[in-house]
């Protein structure tokens, strides 16, 4: 006679299967999570390219450089905070507002 | 499943670290060599006999330099000059090859050529390093992703670590127990070294980053007029065109290059570039910690001056800061070493930290096919380089000197000893057997490295008696490398009884 499981338990084999696609689900969200950030941190530091050469004047390529090497340091920055900041869940808002930013400024609008 | 910030930052920085650390491994081995480029390239050509005297070219030598250029272009090479200076002190006449700078060696004093043997020399692990051999495009493009890839891992590392950061610095156990070995290696070299970690990165990263920056119209401006003056200096008609245009001699060099340190205000200037009409004399590298690249023309015809170019104003200066601090070039010999510590501790770094992620993941993934190409790789990344670094020195001295395809021939035996121990270290990850591929590959490279003096000093290709400081260097060095990796055998022998 096979016995009944108790109420509130599960056999081992279920838990450990329902462990293992949580976990999995859980991966599949940080990758995804990851890959918003690395995404808008892009965009936003394409922005900041673009936006020193509006500021560049005449030694427009100097400007770019420096605009590169500012790039480069919000890269890295943003998709740290963006990905970090899901604890807190404003981090994508923060990526998002920065690519914002970035848009309105490269558009000549402020 | 509760997920935390450090949670977060952890898988970040482990899986990061990781796939990037694999080839940021290599990057950064070959980066630490290139601080020495040029003394590895003088160990890989002994028939080049340097005297430390002589750091400035006499106008005889600089005439043989231009007529050797001459004969380079007349090939249709874009050939230029590099002056004698403290750590290379002989004239070279050199062009791209594709992956380096390679061409003939002229003394400084009567311009004789050397009969030096045809290598990649310390290029070799510069164009590695910047470029992974796989040219200026995609190369570089992937080395910078990978650059901002280390600074994320770096980021995340600081997040998780932030609080134990004065205990790591202080507590290392090389005898504890094996993972707490390894975290305390990683811990202590990634804390002590950080700030130059991050800035040797960053500046890396920086200089190359138009290749992942999205394409904008100063590019595109940029590429068509270089493209039209690459047309205007390279003749029409191929090289007999070529030929022609450059049959004649440019005029002597000596006054131009005093007349250009004078303009420029320096006493060292380095590089001289011939265009069709111009002659560019360039001030030193070594000058200051700006590398800027402030440049005198002179008419090519008559050698009459033309202009001085020199960038001056903040962001020109920024640029050449960044520029002047990852390359290191106004470096004094004691920082060059400097330099060199704190890459090799930076390749610790990421090598222990590739073995970290391999232990902490043994136990729930160890037979999965996936860990056991992991392992291969890392044990590849981490002893195969070695392996074939040292297989290129050895290639150096046991090919015949004047053997065809010489370079190549050089290049071929690295990358075959590399994708060897790849496959070794993948098939004995297979067969479930790490340890025995960890101790077969350590001693293969305990042999060659203590093997390389005694063929240096076997094949006495150079004389020991006369400026020999760079052989005993890369020789010892070389050996203390196979000192510890016979050292690291004995402690891996003993814990797998």
């Amino acid at each position: 006679m096979v016995k009944p499981a108790s109420p509130g338990t599960q056999p081992a084999s279920v838990s450990a299967r329902t462990k293992k696609a949580e976990k999995r689900k859980t991966v599949y969200r940080r990758i995804g999570w990851l890959a918003c950030a690395c995404v808008l941190a892009y965009v936003a530091a394409h922005f900041a390219v673009i936006t020193s050469l509006q500021w560049g004047g005449e030694e427009n390529r100097i400007a770019v450089n420096v605009g590169e090497v500012i790039a480069t340091a919000l890269l890295p920055l943003l998709i740290l905070v963006a990905y970090g900041a899901r604890t807190y869940k404003w981090g994508l808002w923060l990526a998002l507002v920065c690519c914002g930013i970035g848009a309105v400024v490269c558009r000549g609008l402020l | 499943m509760r997920e935390t910030f450090r949670t977060h930052m952890g898988w970040l920085h482990s899986w990061v670290g990781f796939l990037g650390g694999l080839v940021l491994t290599a990057i950064f081995a070959t980066g630490t060599l290139a601080v020495f480029d040029k003394e590895i390239t003088q160990w890989m050509q002994p028939e080049v006999v340097l005297k430390a005297n002589s750091v400035t070219a006499t106008p005889v030598a600089l005439h043989h330099a231009a007529e050797t250029m001459q004969a380079e272009q007349q090939q249709g090479r874009f050939a230029f000059i590099t002056l004698p200076s403290w750590r290379d002190p002989v004239i070279r006449v050199l062009h791209y090859d594709g992956h380096e700078f390679i061409g003939p060696v002229l003394d400084p004093i009567d311009g004789h050529l050397f009969p030096a043997r045809q290598t990649a020399g310390g290029q070799f692990f510069f164009d590695f390093h910047f470029a992974l051999r796989s040219g200026p495009v995609l190369g570089c493009t992937i080395v910078t992703i990978l650059g901002i890839c280390l600074l994320v891992a770096i980021g995340s590392g600081i997040a998780i670590q932030i609080k134990a950061m004065w205990p790591d610095l202080i507590v290392f156990r090389p005898f504890g127990a094996r993972p707490r070995a390894w975290l305390d290696a990683h811990l202590i070299t990634g804390v002590l070294f950080l700030p130059f970690l991050i800035m040797i990165t960053y500046t890396g990263t920086a200089i190359r980053a138009r290749g992942i920056l999205p394409p904008h119209p100063l590019l595109v401006a940029r590429h068509s007029e270089q493209t039209a003056q690459k047309a205007d200096d390279r003749p029409k008609g191929g090289r007999k065109a070529a030929a022609q245009q450059t049959d004649l001699l440019p005029p002597p060099l000596a006054p131009l290059i005093a007349e250009a340190k004078e303009r420029l205000q320096t006493d060292k200037c380095e590089l001289i570039l011939f265009s069709k009409t111009e002659i560019r004399i360039f001030r030193s590298d070594e000058a200051s910690l700006f590398l800027s690249r402030d440049m005198v023309s002179f008419s090519r015809a008559d050698g009459h001056y033309l202009g001085t170019h020199i960038q001056n104003g903040a962001a020109a200066k920024t640029t050449q800061l960044i520029h002047g601090l990852h390359y290191a070039r106004f470096s004094t010999r004691l920082l060059l070493w400097l330099y060199f510590v704190s890459g090799f501790a930076c390749t610790v770094l990421m090598a222990s930290g590739l073995v970290l992620f391999l232990i902490k993941r043994r136990k729930n993934a160890g037979n999965r096919i996936m860990f056991r190409l992991a392992e291969g790789l890392t044990l590849a990344t981490f002893i195969g380089l070695p392996i074939s670094i040292m297989g290129l020195f050895w290639a150096n001295r046991l090919l015949p000197v004047n053997m065809p395809e010489r370079l190549s021939a050089e290049t071929d035996v690295f990358f075959a000893l590399w994708a060897l121990s790849c496959l070794h270290g993948v098939l004995f990850s297979i067969l479930k057997k790490p340890l025995i591929g960890w101790q077969l590959q350590i001693t293969a490279l305990a042999i060659m490295a203590m093997g390389v003096p005694a063929l240096d000093i076997c094949s006495q290709t150079h004389s020991w008696l006369h400026d020999a400081t760079r052989y005993y260097v890369l020789d010892i060095l070389v050996f203390l490398l196979g000192l510890s990796a016979l050292f690291s055998l004995t402690i891996l022998k003993r814990r797998s009884v």
